[in-house]
């Protein structure tokens, strides 16, 4: 298989979901639960894929450093926003070399971000809340050309379900419910 | 067979080089793999004994030898077509290496395949290997599983001592209890697991109603079909995800040899098929010719072990040595009408109580023709007691339990002529000991 994909069982899928829209439903979920402080545990929800369950039995702590307030024990949520953005691109971009026939040696995304914490602390009223901006730098090599490699850079970055989320914007809704979880 | 084309014809180029995303790309899931591409597409509409004669089979292209040859290899010669299977993906489709696939296990496969009405369908070296390699197929980590109470011995060890040990929790439940199968399921159920019908109760189970659970909660069913073969039974069709089969039973039916099967969707096998290569359990070609070979009286025998078991059954109910009889055939067990609804043949397992284990131990060494061994399904009639043998990590406590009464004799009725087994079993009860 070539880096690690079947272009097969790309190519069966992606035809089944044409036949049956039903089967390229995912659905997704995750639990966040306050520790202490700014520390959190993260567990991810059993997840759908068409019709049926994929379970999904992972989790993984979430912290501040000490200069934000936490304990700098574990990556905090930027970060964690940085790496789904730049995973995202990273599936994208070796499916695509798989696509494409392009054997992939080694493949890095460098993703980078900065916010004025001014914005989440509202010390100006015009300091923005949100990110300043993604930048992402993808270190390649293998037996493609440097234009085959931007047109995969492109094609992952357009195909990307979270960098599209993140440059398009989606809905955010949020409601409350008084007591502990379930 | 296409000289070109070491394995299924009918997988296309896939575009691997020329698209430039997923939606570009051509294969679609196909069924098989097959050798001649159609996977005996012909053979489907035809009856059973056609399919069991005819699909899959093949006589040899170069001599015109009827029947399929036996490729005894463990490798075949690789060229670009091979390598590009490897590359792209689908090496399922090419003949590469034995345990990845082999015709002999290909003609066997679409066999099984034609009887059972799946799409694609894989052999194994054991029954347990084909289950053990489609369960841990269907699992994900910390998954739930929900299972009978009452699996194969084999089937249990594997859950209660492997697959607890991988941290996989599991809930066993009454086959019989819908709504108990139904009340265990959790967020995070993702297969359930039963038999066909029960050893040694022969409980039929309600296959369509445990499929209506697994539909409901995302999860998906395994039916082990063992004890009702294709012919009795076809899990699929009645909402089953995967069947696998103990092809030393009924399927071989000679005794002869140890081989298993699962069948189902392409897609689910080709997520098992992953497991054959890991775990290793793969047909020998040789025992592949011997099930193949053997498939082709499937109907005939199934015939024969149902017409033996009714009138065994018949005789054992009206014995007055005999305190219970337990046959699907009979209007008085419990899932009589079950069985007249989804059985089109009912087996030849029959179970039946004397007075006690100790009676059923001085009955066995009396009778001539039937074969005090362990395993069922073969053209002869075997007999064995659950006590001491599928049973026996039980306390007499747990298997009164499970129904499991005292003097329980299991008999797997062969293809004798039922009136010589009805006049040795008759002699046997007769001379018995009052123990």
């Amino acid at each position: 298989m070539r880096n690690g994909i079947t272009a097969a069982g790309l190519s069966e899928l992606a035809h089944e979901i044409g036949q049956d829209a039903r089967q390229g439903i995912a659905a997704y979920g995750v639990t966040v639960r306050w520790l202490s402080g700014t520390r959190a545990r993260v567990d991810t929800l059993p997840m759908t894929v068409g019709a049926h369950r994929v379970n999904r039995d992972f989790s993984w702590l979430i912290d501040e450093p000490r200069q934000l307030g936490g304990t700098n024990h574990a990556p905090n949520p930027q970060e964690y926003l940085l790496s789904g953005v730049g995973a995202c691109i990273m599936v994208g971009f070796a499916v695509g070399a798989t696509v494409m026939g392009i054997q992939l040696a080694s493949l890095e995304v460098e993703v980078r971000s900065r916010l004025d914490l001014a914005g989440f602390l509202a010390v100006r009223p015009d300091a923005p809340v949100a990110m300043s901006g993604i930048e992402y730098t993808i270190h390649v090599t293998g037996d493609g050309t440097a234009e085959q490699f931007e047109r995969l850079r492109q094609q992952a970055e357009s195909h990307s379900p979270n960098a599209m989320s993140m440059l398009k914007g989606v809905p955010l809704s949020g409601r409350l419910v008084m007591g502990a979880a379930q | 067979m296409d000289d070109r084309t070491k394995g299924d014809p009918a997988a296309p180029r896939i575009g691997v080089g020329s698209a430039h995303w997923v939606n570009e790309l051509a294969r679609q899931r196909q069924l098989g793999p097959s050798r001649t591409g159609d996977f005996s597409a012909a053979l489907r509409g035809m009856h059973a004994a056609t399919r069991a004669v005819h699909a899959g089979s093949f006589d040899d292209p170069l001599t015109g030898a009827v029947g399929t040859p036996i490729y005894q290899t463990s490798t075949f010669i690789l060229g670009d077509d091979q390598y590009r299977a490897v590359e792209e993906g689908y090496p399922r489709d090419r003949f590469i290496y034995t345990r990845y696939g082999n015709p002999s296990q290909w003609a066997v496969q679409e066999k099984l395949a034609a009887l059972e009405g799946a799409e694609s369908a894989l052999v194994f070296s054991s029954g347990m290997a084909a289950i053990a390699a489609s369960v841990m197929g269907l699992l994900d980590k910390g998954a739930h599983i929900i299972a009978s109470d009452e699996l194969y011995g084999g089937t249990y060890g594997l859950f209660h001592q492997e697959l607890m040990a991988l941290g996989f929790p599991i809930t066993y439940v009454d086959p019989r209890d819908i709504e108990g199968v139904r009340a265990a399921v959790r967020p995070n159920t993702t297969l359930l697991y039963f038999e066909a019908m029960t050893n040694p109760l022969l409980k039929v189970v309600d296959i369509e109603a445990l499929a209506g659970i697994a539909r409901d909660c995302g999860a998906r069913l395994i039916i082990d079909a063992t004890f009702v073969s294709p012919l009795g039974c076809r899990p699929l069709e009645l909402g089953a995800d995967i069947v696998v089969h103990s092809c030393t039973k009924y399927l071989n039916g000679h005794s002869d040899l140890v081989a298993g099967a699962a069948l189902g969707t392409r897609k689910l096998l080709d997520a098992i098929w992953p497991r054959l290569l890991a775990y290793g359990g793969c047909l020998d070609p040789h025992a592949c010719f011997m099930l193949e070979r053997s498939l082709k009286t499937l109907t005939l025998r199934m015939r024969a072990h149902q017409e033996g078991a009714q009138q065994v059954a018949q005789f054992l109910s009206q014995h007055p040595r005999v305190r219970r009889t337990y046959y699907p055939g009979l209007p008085d067990h419990p899932d009589f009408s079950l069985a007249q609804r989804v059985l089109r043949n009912t087996g030849g397992m029959v179970t039946f109580n004397v007075a006690s284990d100790a009676q059923a131990l001085d009955l066995l060494p009396r009778l001539r023709l039937m074969r005090e061994a362990t395993s069922l399904g073969g053209v002869e009639t075997l007999v064995s007691l659950p006590f001491n043998t599928s049973h026996a990590a039980f306390t007499s406590t747990q298997r009164k339990r499970l129904g499991i009464e005292p003097g329980c004799v299991r008999l797997s009725v062969g293809i004798e002529h039922p009136d010589d087994l009805i006049a040795d079993l008759g002699a046997a009860l007769d001379a018995m000991a009052e123990i």
